[in-house]
């Protein structure tokens, strides 16, 4: 955790006229998961879409790897990041399929697949689990298996920074923690994950450091243990939150 | 992508099947032609023979005429289907026929003596429409049912739009009801080489790039983060859509429903990979047109009932069964 990868700088991002986020600044250093949290429309998610460069910032500097975020030709930001939104498509198409897309940006002009494309995507299915249902079709199966799916095609991509749009949203107990622990694995890998989570448990646990939005503006961003010290995040959601020591560090749940 | 050998075996099929309507196709119609006699007529270069004028000035070009409309009108359908992400699109039934056909009788109207013009203006016209299509599914939401009144909408303009030119310029719109109707009768080599030549290079494009029109068919945000131009690249599917529907319909007229019935015929024979969907369509639609047409010439001889009525005779059934599948949820949303 040294290098800034993402540094903003005083961003505003929103919708043509509409600001949502505004004096936004924040780096993110290599190799660690970030996770944004606030209540519901205060910007998590515009401002996951400006770091994915699908909103340009309304104001501000937005760069990656020391170079303006503006400056990436649309192939080459997708070989340094990928982003997984929420609900995603359910097209008729295979989970292997699925899988070979997340290479698009390393295809040439015959779109061929090389040996290497093939390879890559085999990596993300195995690490994934999801070698057994490759010849799936996506529409058969679970939400939690889909969200795989999506998450081997975003591995595939193979790039240095993950975005992850509410990866959780719509999973079971069970799928939200294999999903977790797939991610810090990743990260365990050298990728730098940032994701939108709204289970403040699962912030805690499985993130480096927390920014907390509030109203389209960074309250805070500090490491778990100490966002949770602070109390705010129990001002901002208006609820109470208990810590359980455990032998491995700290287990976090949240009463009204 | 569907394994090799039963996407091998149905495109061999589908080709045998094309083959024998090409052949039904050139030897069905109100005249009675026989392979000797046209052969006599070959072999001893009789150009004024009854088979060798017969087959060379009607048949052969009405044949071509099949084949190159159905299967542009066919990877048109398919193209604006992935675009637009809705089952429910074809080139007719969102208005993008009738702004090729509105443009082509209004160019052949005020210019009766350029004919060449007249298939670029279907492509305007369609292209046109398929624009304003585009800009109020944008903005009217993404119900497949709006876009489908939009286009009755638009299509109701234009086909007032038709009526008004026909009685405006009677003598410049000669055989404007078999156009309205969709025939491929009348339909000349001279006429047709501009539209087919127009045809080939979209047929061509568009089965380059179907690998794009899948990872498109993942939506905009998931395409764009996978390093896709998506505006540019759909404006491209959709110019291309427009180039093979209004390049059809300057010559064959108001076909339709053959963009609405091959793709979703095709995709339970091919899937959904437009690699192998688009080339499939394009035969599929081929055979679907020549049949129609060798029946239509067929059923009734020696009269003749124009394609475009044996079309809609098979898609108005199919598109309420594709109303009452999506009603039931399997329409795919």
């Amino acid at each position: 955790m040294s290098d800034p990868l993402v540094a903003l700088s005083h961003v505003e991002a929103g919708y043509g006229k509409n600001t949502v986020v505004s004096d936004f600044s924040l780096t993110i250093s290599q190799g660690e998961i970030l996770t944004l949290v606030g209540p519901n429309g205060c910007g998590k998610s515009t401002l996951l879409k400006t770091l994915a460069g699908h909103l340009p910032p309304l104001s501000g500097q937005l760069s990656l790897q020391g170079k303006p975020l503006s400056g990436y030709a649309p192939k080459e930001l997708a070989k340094t990041l990928s982003f997984l939104p929420q609900g995603q498509p359910t097209p008729d198409i295979e989970v292997e399929q699925l899988v070979y897309h997340g290479r698009f940006p390393y295809l040439g002009f015959q779109r061929r697949l090389s040996a290497y494309d093939r390879q890559k995507a085999e990596e993300a299915m195995a690490f994934t689990g999801l070698l057994p249902l490759r010849h799936r079709l996506l529409s058969s199966l679970s939400g939690g298996e889909k969200q795989k799916a999506y998450l081997a095609m975003v591995i595939a991509q193979d790039t240095p920074l993950l975005l992850l749009d509410e990866p959780t949203t719509y999973l079971d107990i069970g799928h939200q923690f294999e999903l977790l622990s797939l991610v810090q694995t990743l990260n365990a890998a050298g990728k730098t994950i940032v994701m939108v989570l709204h289970d403040l448990s699962h912030a805690l646990t499985y993130s480096h450091r927390i920014a907390l939005l509030q109203q389209g503006r960074l309250l805070c961003c500090q490491e778990p243990a100490a966002l949770f010290a602070s109390g705010a995040l129990q001002q901002v959601f208006g609820v109470t939150g208990h810590q359980v020591c455990r032998q491995q560090g700290y287990d976090y749940y949240f009463t009204p | 992508m569907k394994s090799c050998k039963p996407v091998k075996r149905s495109f061999l099929l589908l080709f045998l099947l094309l083959l024998l309507a090409i052949c039904f196709s050139l030897f069905t119609g109100a005249t009675t032609l026989s392979w000797q006699e046209l052969l006599n007529d070959l072999a001893s270069a009789n150009q004024n023979g009854t088979a060798y004028r017969i087959f060379f000035y009607s048949r052969f070009p009405r044949t071509l005429a099949a084949i190159f409309a159905g299967s542009a009108l066919a990877v048109s359908g398919a193209l604006i289907q992935a675009v637009l992400n809705n089952a429910l699109a074809s080139p007719n039934l969102i208005g993008v026929n009738a702004g090729a056909g509105f443009f082509a009788l209004l160019t052949a109207s005020l210019f009766p003596a350029l004919p060449l013009l007249v298939p670029l203006a279907a492509f305007l016209g369609a292209f046109a429409t398929t624009l304003v299509i585009y800009g109020v599914a944008s903005k009217a939401g993404r119900s497949r049912i709006t876009l489908i009144l939009a286009g009755v909408a638009i299509s109701g303009i234009l086909s007032a739009g038709m009526d008004a030119l026909t009685l405006l310029f009677p003598d410049d719109v000669i055989g404007a009801t078999g156009f309205l109707i969709g025939s491929f009768s009348g339909v000349t080599m001279g006429g047709l080489f501009p539209a087919a030549s127009l045809i080939l290079v979209g047929l061509l494009c568009a089965c380059l790039m179907g690998y794009d029109l899948n990872v498109l068919a993942l939506g905009e945000t998931i395409a764009q983060s996978l390093g896709m131009r998506v505006l540019p690249l759909r404006f491209c599917f959709l110019a291309l859509a427009s180039l093979l529907a209004g390049s059809a319909v300057s010559f064959a007229g108001l076909l339709g429903f053959v963009g609405l019935l091959v793709p979703h015929i095709c995709r339970r024979f091919f899937g959904n990979d437009h690699r192998l969907l688009l080339p499939a369509c394009a035969l599929a639609g081929a055979t679907l047109a020549l049949l129609c047409d060798a029946f239509g010439k067929w059923l009734f001889a020696p009269f003749e009932l124009p394609v475009g009525i044996l079309l809609s005779f098979l898609g108005g059934p199919f598109f309420l069964f594709l109303l009452l599948q999506r009603g039931r949820g399997r329409l795919h949303e």
